[in-house]
């Protein structure tokens, strides 16, 4: 496949006229146009077999280049030469229709992408058995859940035959066990040296997959190559523009306080400002403020990128980016970051969350993230003396941690979970301990400069709080601070024990909306923690309602 | 897993052209599908607007201006006309919206825009030909006997079908640009309705006019297939209308030129619509 000079401009109407009546009524007025060049003079060539990634910011022409090498947009000049049968994904389920079956839809969609009658039949099974659907052949789509629908979409878009691919971000879908099912495809297409041409900006897995790749700005070509150094010049200009934009970011703290409480999976749009534009900004700068913090993650102590630096930053574009489809370009990335990512040992499925959609990691990753970034905004950039994380999990945010050697040093880890226990101590660098359902804690008093515990109070039964907030005073070395997370939901029984726990003024509901749950109150963790603790700060930790508190232990 | 096929052959001119139909298939198979999904009544309620038409019609100008004592068999005579103006304006009105309602479908898929206008075009065909047999129904009802000459409703019905192609083509390009296209046609469709005479008799026209009817193609077709089903002598053809059987030519020139001019219009306008919409 060759593309020759491509180059496109679109035309768009200063004001659009779209309706007859208004060129007869003003046959003289001209309509006024601005131009915008998409593409200026692309060319590059594909060889059989290869794996050949296009990459660039939103805005750089990369839609457009894939949308003329489909066939779809006609350039102005230039011109593409194929040869072979070419396959474009540029939408999963292009067609779909929900009230029909999904039987019907998959004739209609694969009929669409190039499929013969006979085709069809041959690989009919096929798909359905891919997609896991053949009890759901005869539902309409309507009533198929959207991962159902994604399924299907993808079981039919590669079993279309095809000589290239065209690809446009859709690398892996659906939970974990079908984006494995996923990623076999990928491979299986390269051993049978079919050519591949992605589209996207998603830097891992050009990387990875990809041999040739071009780097599209401003709709010419920047760079092309080695996938590897494509990618660098990429990261390059992309740290030049960040290092810009934070000159004028002004006051980084009230950034970093806006990103606090927002956190990264609040719903796009909830951003409470008052304008639309205000709202971008404001996105904008948050954007801008956790890819410093990540970008300062990702370099190690001589200040060179580490090796998964294209990760990360495409992990925090998807997070950043926060279109519709935001969602499905997390769950991709997210993917890559668990297949791909070195340094960050991921743990198995049984101690992840069991529940949930798949993109449930990447919240983890990006909660760890953030919440190794509160630990480090409270302690400091190097703790002085030991510090102990009551609860560790998976070890979403001793992982971000261990990204900072002398954290890791003198970083300590409990939870009551042996599975976690033995999964994190024999993979992952930590100093993890099993500890008991109850205190004490297997450590001496006073042992720990600061304790950390994120999300193991938010669990608990509020009456026992006091208990708790009292052994981590034992641990803690007088004036030494604690980072706890609680208010937050906890398991009601039944009625009567909401009824007790709000009557004594610890818990409520506050729109009954779940009546099984109740939150813990302001009130209730300022009570308990009178004496013991000093509260320096607290800040809201998700739109649940919990809350993040610094607390500095009495002397 | 054996997720790809093997080698795939090179696409020739002949396997677009029968992947293009394979689409129009699936596409025109879609449509029907969902408007008969409730088999028995959509059948129904497709019928629904052309009989409340047909009855309303009837009431009006068959028994009030007493239509129905001028015309033999005027309930069929009036049930050809509309039969055939619900197939021409439903097809051209719904090309004109799917050109539309697919964009997005066409900025995500090679879907040539022509396979559109032939998968909308080919299911009122289909609508058409099932409201044929509710015609049909009729016909018998009213006692008439069908005739093998009655054959030559084929070609008739082919014709129809290549004017309303080339009409749709050049609305439907039209849509695409201009959004209020669609009340234009609506007021269009409306003006060919009254000036096609579906419910009165072409005798009543003048001379010129009646020239005009029937060298409108849908008009020639039209009084055509009341002539072989009516087989009444009182019908007025394009021989009688337009001084011999000479004159069929205007007619089907027309059609050609429109489906010809339609098409060349279409392609022209065509690469726009992805991009455009």
């Amino acid at each position: 496949m060759r593309a020759i000079g491509l180059s496109k401009t679109f035309r768009l109407p200063r004001e659009k006229r779209t309706t007859l009546r208004e060129h007869v009524l003003h046959p003289l007025q001209r309509t006024e146009y601005e131009t915008q060049q998409a593409l200026k003079d692309v060319s590059f060539e594909v060889r059989g077999g290869e794996f050949f990634g296009v990459i660039g910011r939103n805005g750089s022409g990369k839609s457009t280049l894939l949308k003329i090498l489909a066939g779809i947009y006609r350039p102005d000049s230039g011109r593409v030469e194929v040869n072979g049968k070419l396959s474009p994904f540029i939408e999963l389920g292009a067609g779909f229709n929900p009230e029909l079956t999904g039987r019907d839809n998959l004739r209609i969609n694969a009929t669409l992408l190039g499929l013969s009658a006979s085709e069809l039949e041959e690989r009919f099974d096929a798909i359905v058995e891919f997609a896991e659907l053949e009890r759901f052949m005869d539902r309409k789509l309507k009533n198929y859940s959207s991962g159902m629908q994604v399924r299907l979409a993808y079981s039919i878009a590669i079993q279309v035959p095809f000589d290239i691919l065209l690809v446009d971000e859709v690398l892996a879908v659906g939970d974990q066990s079908f984006q494995q099912k996923c990623a076999e495809t990928f491979e299986a297409m390269r051993t049978s040296g079919k050519t591949v041409v992605l589209v996207t900006h998603d830097l891992a897995s050009v990387n990875l997959l990809c041999d040739q790749s071009v780097l599209l700005h401003e709709g010419a070509i920047e760079a092309a190559g080695r996938p590897a150094d494509v990618v660098e010049t990429y990261l390059k200009r992309e740290q030049l523009r960040a290092g810009v934009s934070d000159d004028k970011m002004g006051d980084l703290a009230s950034v970093s306080k806006a990103l606090m409480t927002q956190r990264l999976r609040s719903s796009p749009g909830s951003l409470a400002t008052e304008s639309a534009e205000g709202a971008s900004l404001a996105r904008e700068q948050i954007g801008s403020m956790v890819r410093e913090q990540i970008e300062e993650i990702i370099h190690d102590q001589e200040g060179q990128l580490r090796s998964s630096a294209a990760k990360v930053l495409e992990l925090l574009d998807r997070v950043r980016a926060r279109e519709r489809d935001v969602s499905r370009a997390a769950t991709v990335t997210h993917f890559l970051v668990r297949r791909h990512y070195e340094d960050l040992p991921v743990p198995p499925e049984s101690l992840r969350m069991r529940s949930g959609t798949g993109t449930e990691e990447l919240d983890y990753l990006t909660e760890g993230l953030l919440a190794a970034e509160d630990v480090r905004a409270v302690f400091g950039e190097q703790p002085s003396s030991p510090i102990l994380e009551w609860g560790v999990g998976a070890g979403w945010s001793m992982r971000w941690l261990s990204c900072y050697p002398d954290w890791l040093a003198n970083y300590h880890g409990c939870d009551p979970d042996p599975e976690a226990v033995a999964w994190l101590s024999s993979n992952a660098p930590f100093r993890v301990v099993l500890c008991p359902e109850d205190p004490p804690l297997p450590y001496p008093p006073a042992m720990f400069g600061g304790v950390v515990a994120l999300n193991m109070l938010t669990r608990l039964d509020p009456r026992e709080h006091g208990r708790w907030f009292a052994e981590l005073g034992r641990l803690l070395q007088p004036g030494g601070l604690a980072y706890v997370v609680t208010n937050g939901p906890f398991a009601v029984k039944d009625d009567g024990m909401r009824e007790a726990l709000q009557a004594q003024g610890w818990a409520y509901d506050p729109d009954g909306s779940r009546p099984a749950r109740a939150y813990v109150t302001q009130e209730h963790t300022r009570r308990v923690l009178d004496g013991l603790f000093a509260v320096e700060d607290y800040q809201p930790w998700t739109p649940m309602g919990k809350t993040a508190y610094a607390i500095r232990r009495l002397g | 897993m054996g997720a790809f096929a093997g080698t795939v052959p090179r696409p020739t001119g002949r396997s677009a052209l029968a992947q293009q139909a394979r689409m129009v298939k699936v596409l025109a198979g879609a449509t029907l599908k969902l408007r008969y999904a409730d088999a028995t009544l959509g059948y129904f309620w497709t019928l629904a607007e052309p009989l409340g038409l047909f009855a309303m019609l009837y009431v009006v100008f068959g028994q009030a201006f007493r239509l129905d004592a001028t015309v033999p068999n005027y309930a069929i005579f009036l049930l050809i006309g509309i039969a055939l103006f619900q197939f021409f304006s439903e097809a051209t009105t719904r090309t004109m919206g799917e050109i539309v309602a697919q964009g997005q479908l066409m900025r995500k898929l090679p879907l040539p825009p022509l396979v559109i206008v032939v998968a909308v075009s080919v299911s009122s065909l289909i609508d058409f030909a099932l409201h044929a047999v509710a015609l049909a129904v009729f016909i018998a009802i009213s006692g008439i006997a069908p005739h093998l000459d009655w054959l030559a409703l084929i070609p008739l019905v082919l014709e129809l079908y290549v004017f309303v192609l080339g009409v749709s083509m050049i609305v439907a390009a039209l849509h695409a640009q201009f959004r209020d296209m669609r009340s234009i046609w609506d007021l269009g469709t409306r003006m060919f309705f009254y000036g096609s005479a579906i419910f009165f008799p072409v005798s009543l026209l003048p001379g010129w006019a009646q020239a005009v009817v029937l060298g409108n193609p849908f008009g020639q077709v039209m009084q055509d297939a009341r002539a072989l089903i009516l087989d009444s002598q009182d019908t007025v053809t394009v021989p009688e209308a337009m001084g011999g059987p000479l004159a069929y030519a205007v007619p089907l020139v027309l059609t050609a030129l429109l489906f010809v001019f339609g098409y060349v219009f279409f392609r022209r306008r065509q690469p726009w619509f992805a991009e455009g919409l």
